[in-house]
């Protein structure tokens, strides 16, 4: 009997880690997951203040090799690291860069469907140039110095061409975990003038309904966007994206 | 890979057929060769021609790779052993454990073997999470014989996730230490309109012991179920000590284990529902004073991972049941006259639900419960003719239980500029309780546990801890060549079932209970609070070259533990004519520890080129510092500084392997427990493995030199004390040459 009481007062109170009463620790331990919580939300505040600065820099700027602010999936970036075109390539317009696209699916494909192509000709998809996508590898080199006589037309590609990474950049870095399921899911979406998502939706399934879900979501969680560039004149950008599972 | 059934086939002409094209071309074909298709453009155009509302430009952005294989540990702190990690080590060993301490800051002390347990950064196996298949498994033994990783096979284990620093709260409640995650495979599905058969079968042989054994993969599967059967079984006779250290009796073991998985696709994601059987008939302990002369346990798993447009949910359900049973093998004196049979049975069942919240922009929320309920019981029946071990049963433990009620809450954002935050805080509720107690009989040898028992049932023996943890982990991405990251925790472990409630003082009850290999009696504790440990840890990442660049990894940590369970003297142990023995009757208490060190890992490739293959170097290296801050000594089986140094080699389908491991001197080590110094020592183990088709072969040898050591977390050996009254470590094992062959089809 009184070997147990002893036992309990040992657990209770003695000793050096005393244990407080059940309000106490209750209370301890509600205060400081309120002041943790208040702690991450300034900090979430501040941060985010930070992020949102850097999409207008970007608006402005004609630059195609700023650094990218998120790292891309490794065997990629060698690649394309490798094989940038010179920097006077990197004015080509966009529509140029259209027509040479549309050609290579012609030409290059021995399956191709023209007729699928000449009927959407006039919403011809217009690639994101592999030479945009971020580098991981190497930080970029600096920025070439930009003509000043250059036309309105360059500033708008470049400044679109910026933006499209800007966007996938996003997308990427919300990228979610695979399923351990093979599939294509197409996303469609359309970005308006301040940059929020006005629609989105599945241009092409995967076959398998979770991996859409899973696709269509990335997109919808990484809205809203940073505003389009202010010298595009369209009122929404349209972009499809796929989501390779496997 | 093939994305996508009817864009698969377009896919290689359209490569071939723009060979030649310009420059720029074979960017956007290197694009297409990892699965982006052009016809998946034409398709999807073609089925959704854009309406004239929107005529206008439509971009196309490059894919997103949506890769389910991970190659990476979730924390920097930390390695992913990847299933082809695993399959190197499959034919030398059938111990998960001892598969783990190639990643820097985990060892093992010596048990059976297949039950290793696992120490991360000087914290073992019971202060840790260790979950199978996302499960944790109660401990079921006294000596804790049959710990989570002993029910799984490396030759059925997929890959193993190892955190040996922070981790967020989220990865399980009730442990202070690193959390180690086993992974059998996913469950396969066939594509659309296909059936997919599908399986591996391999098999072992180890000279050192004749160990051998085999396994069995089987899948069938449709695109939207899928059933896998997954067994395995080995078996050795008692080990070979290295140089001249000869036999090492009771290291001997058998075991099976068999599991059925079935998986179906539901619209909203996977629900999978998985049973299985595992049998030891036999494993010897060399370093305890009972063997395991059988373990039998039964379990059933449901699981469903749902996917919605708010988040995922994951819902887990489990049962297990496990029969275990100990007494002497043949080198410790054999059942012949009755041994002595201790019998433990557990029943266990618990759920866990986690919702992860997209929150946009604020990043994700996850919520998350569980609840696992422990019953245990544990009595040893009497012995007929023996005058100590009978009259009647001795109840060790009597209908104890552990319920524990987990929740959390945690919150992860990634910051564009590379900053991304894990914070959480969880409480854990445990309830426990037990039964009274009784000795095997009244007679005056008998008192001490006749008195202990006594006191043991008059006590208040109902226990409720309420523990609150919270880690904080912060990863920021310095430059394209370097991560850091920063984490601290305050995680909080109730005592165990034995911690609290083992109640032997006579000399024989005490010595059952302890899962250290030291040869010590334990004497449970009702009075043990639980453990709190803050644990600060950073690890910095710097790396180049892509995926074969180099690496280096610094991982400095420190953690202060409150009421570090550590044990105390109560008496000696003396012998049948009243002398000393080396031994100790201890007791469970709450102290103060420290533990500190440093993990170091890095690799550089060395050469790569057609005619001589490509070699790579790797290299890792620990340090830690563990101290009793109550007593002032050193903590109890903490590795002393260790080091490896690998060498791996491939030229077309011939790898190579040779890894040099050197543990230095221990001598640090803890007077309380009257812990053995052991020398310092190198190992050489090489490996040759060759494909052919679809069979691996393997050939290799563990320490080629046969070095005669002593590990140094490796225990007494009380299996030889008995058979030659002579008292050394646990012999290390000697040369073995191993061979194994896997098919796959």
């Amino acid at each position: 009997m009184r070997s147990g009481r002893i036992y309990l007062t040992e657990g209770r109170g003695t000793g050096y880690g005393q244990s407080p009463a059940w309000p106490q620790r209750w209370g301890a331990g509600l205060a400081a997951a309120s002041c943790c919580l208040l702690m991450l939300a300034a900090i979430d505040a501040n941060l985010s203040g930070l992020v949102q600065s850097v999409p207008h820099r970007e608006v402005n700027s004609i630059k195609l090799f700023t650094p990218p602010p998120v790292v891309p999936p490794e065997p990629l970036s060698q690649r394309i690291e490798v094989e940038r075109p010179p920097a006077s390539q990197a004015g080509k317009s966009a529509s140029e860069a259209k027509k040479t696209r549309i050609q290579e699916q012609v030409a290059g494909k021995a399956i191709s469907r023209p007729t699928t192509l000449s009927r959407s000709a006039p919403a011809a998809p217009t690639i994101l140039q592999p030479s945009i996508l971020p580098s991981q590898t190497k930080p970029s080199p600096p920025k070439p110095e930009v003509n000043p006589v250059q036309v309105a037309d360059d500033k708008k590609a470049s400044a679109l061409a910026s933006y499209q990474r800007l966007i996938w950049a996003r997308i990427a870095a919300r990228k979610p975990k695979g399923l351990h399921l093979s599939g294509l899911a197409m996303v469609r979406f359309a970005v308006s003038r301040d940059g929020n998502l006005t629609s989105v939706e599945l241009a092409s399934s995967s076959g398998n309904s979770a991996l859409d879900k899973l696709a269509l979501r990335t997109v919808r969680n990484a809205s809203p966007f940073p505003a389009p560039p202010v010298n595009l004149e369209t009122d929404q950008l349209i972009f499809t994206i796929p989501f390779s599972f496997h | 890979m093939i994305t996508m059934p009817y864009a698969a086939p377009c896919v290689a002409p359209a490569t071939r057929a723009t060979n030649g094209a310009t420059e720029k071309n074979s960017i956007f074909l290197a694009r297409l060769n990892r699965g982006f298709s052009l016809s998946a453009f034409a398709a999807a155009l073609a089925f959704f021609p854009i309406s004239p509302a929107s005529a206008q430009d439509q971009i196309i952005l490059p894919e997103i790779d949506v890769d389910s294989v991970n190659v990476e540990a979730p924390t920097i702190s930390g390695e992913r052993i990847s299933s082809s990690r695993i399959r190197d080590h499959r034919a030398s060993s059938s111990d998960t454990a001892a598969i783990l301490q190639s990643v820097p800051g985990v060892s093992g002390f010596g048990a059976g073997g297949f039950s290793t347990l696992p120490v991360i950064r000087g914290l073992e196996a019971q202060r840790l999470t260790v979950l199978v298949d996302g499960v944790a498994i109660a401990s079921a033994c006294p000596n804790d014989m049959n710990p989570p990783l002993s029910y799984t096979d490396p030759q059925t284990v997929e890959a193993i996730d190892v955190i040996t620093g922070v981790s967020p709260v989220s990865y399980g409640g009730d442990s202070i230490g690193g959390i180690i995650r086993v992974e059998s495979a996913p469950p396969r599905f066939a594509k659309q309109g296909e059936t997919l058969l599908t399986g591996e079968v391999s098999a072992f042989y180890r000279s050192n012991g004749d160990g051998f054994g085999g396994s069995l993969a089987l899948t069938a599967a449709n695109d939207k179920l899928s059933l896998t059967y997954n067994g395995s079984y080995t078996q050795a006779d008692n080990f070979e000590g290295g140089g001249s250290l000869g036999t090492v009796r009771s290291s001997e073991y058998a075991k099976t284990d068999h599991s059925l998985n079935f998986a179906a696709q539901l619209g909203t994601g996977l629900l999978e529902l998985k049973g299985g059987y595992h049998s030891a008939p036999y494993e010897g302990f060399p370093n305890q004073y009972m063997d395991m002369t059988s373990n039998k346990s039964w379990f059933l798993n449901g699981h469903y991972a749902g996917i919605f447009d708010w988040g995922n949910l994951d819902v887990r359900a489990n049962w297990r049941d496990t029969d275990h049973v100990m007494n002497f093998l043949d080198d410790k004196g054999g059942t012949a006259t009755g041994g002595m049979p201790m019998n433990t049975e557990v029943h266990s069942a618990g759920y866990a639900v986690q919702a992860d919240i997209l929150l946009g922009g604020a990043g994700t929320l996850r919520l998350g419960n569980e609840f696992q309920h422990q019953w245990l019981n544990d009595y040893w029946p009497p012995v007929e003719g023996h005058m100590m071990m009978g009259p009647n049963s001795f109840i060790n433990v009597n209908g104890a239980k552990r319920d524990r009620l987990g929740t959390f809450l945690e919150w992860e954002k990634s910051w564009d500029r590379g900053l991304t935050l894990i914070a959480g805080i969880r409480n854990d509720q445990v309830w426990m309780n037990t039964g009274t107690v009784s000795p095997y009989g009244t007679g005056m040898m008998q008192m001490p546990d006749v008195m202990a028992a006594a006191a043991f049932n008059a006590a208040d023996r109902k226990r409720h801890d309420s523990n609150w943890s919270g880690s904080l982990l912060a990863r920021y991405t310095l430059s394209s060549h370097a991560e850091i990251e920063w984490g601290y925790a305050r995680k909080v472990r109730s005592p165990n079932i034995y911690e609290r409630y083992s109640w032997g003082r006579g000399a024989m009850a005490s010595r059952m209970i302890g899962w250290f290999g030291d040869g010590n009696g334990y004497v449970g504790n009702l009075a043990l609070r639980p453990e709190k440990a803050d644990t600060l840890s950073a690890a910095l990442s710097i790396h180049g070259g892509g995926k074969d660049g180099w690496l280096l990894k610094i991982a400095p940590y420190y953690t202060r533990v409150d009421d570090y369970i550590d044990a105390v003297k109560l008496a000696d142990f003396t012998d049948m004519m009243g002398n000393p023995t080396p031994f100790d009757q201890l007791q469970f208490v709450n102290q103060k520890a420290e533990i500190y060190g440093i993990d170091l890992s890095g690799s550089v490739p060395l050469w790569t080129s057609s005619s001589a293959g490509t070699a790579r170097l790797t290299a890792r290296a620990s340090w830690l510092h563990g101290e009793n801050l109550t007593d002032g000594g050193p903590l109890y089986h903490q590795m002393p500084f260790n080091a490896a140094l690998g060498l791996e080699h491939r030229i077309g389908d011939l790898e190579t392997r040779i890894d040099l491991s050197y543990v230095s001197e221990k001598d640090r080590v803890d007077p309380t427990r009257n812990e053995p110094q052991t020398e310092s020592y190198a190992l050489l183990d090489v490996q040759l493995a060759y494909r052919i088709d679809n069979v691996r072969l393997t050939l290799g040898a563990n320490n080629l030199f046969d070095k005669a050591y002593f590990a140094p977390l490796g225990g007494m050996s009380l299996g030889d004390l008995k058979a030659t009254g002579a008292l050394r470590p646990v012999p290390g094992r000697g040369r073995s040459v191993n061979a194994g062959v896997t098919l796959s089809f």
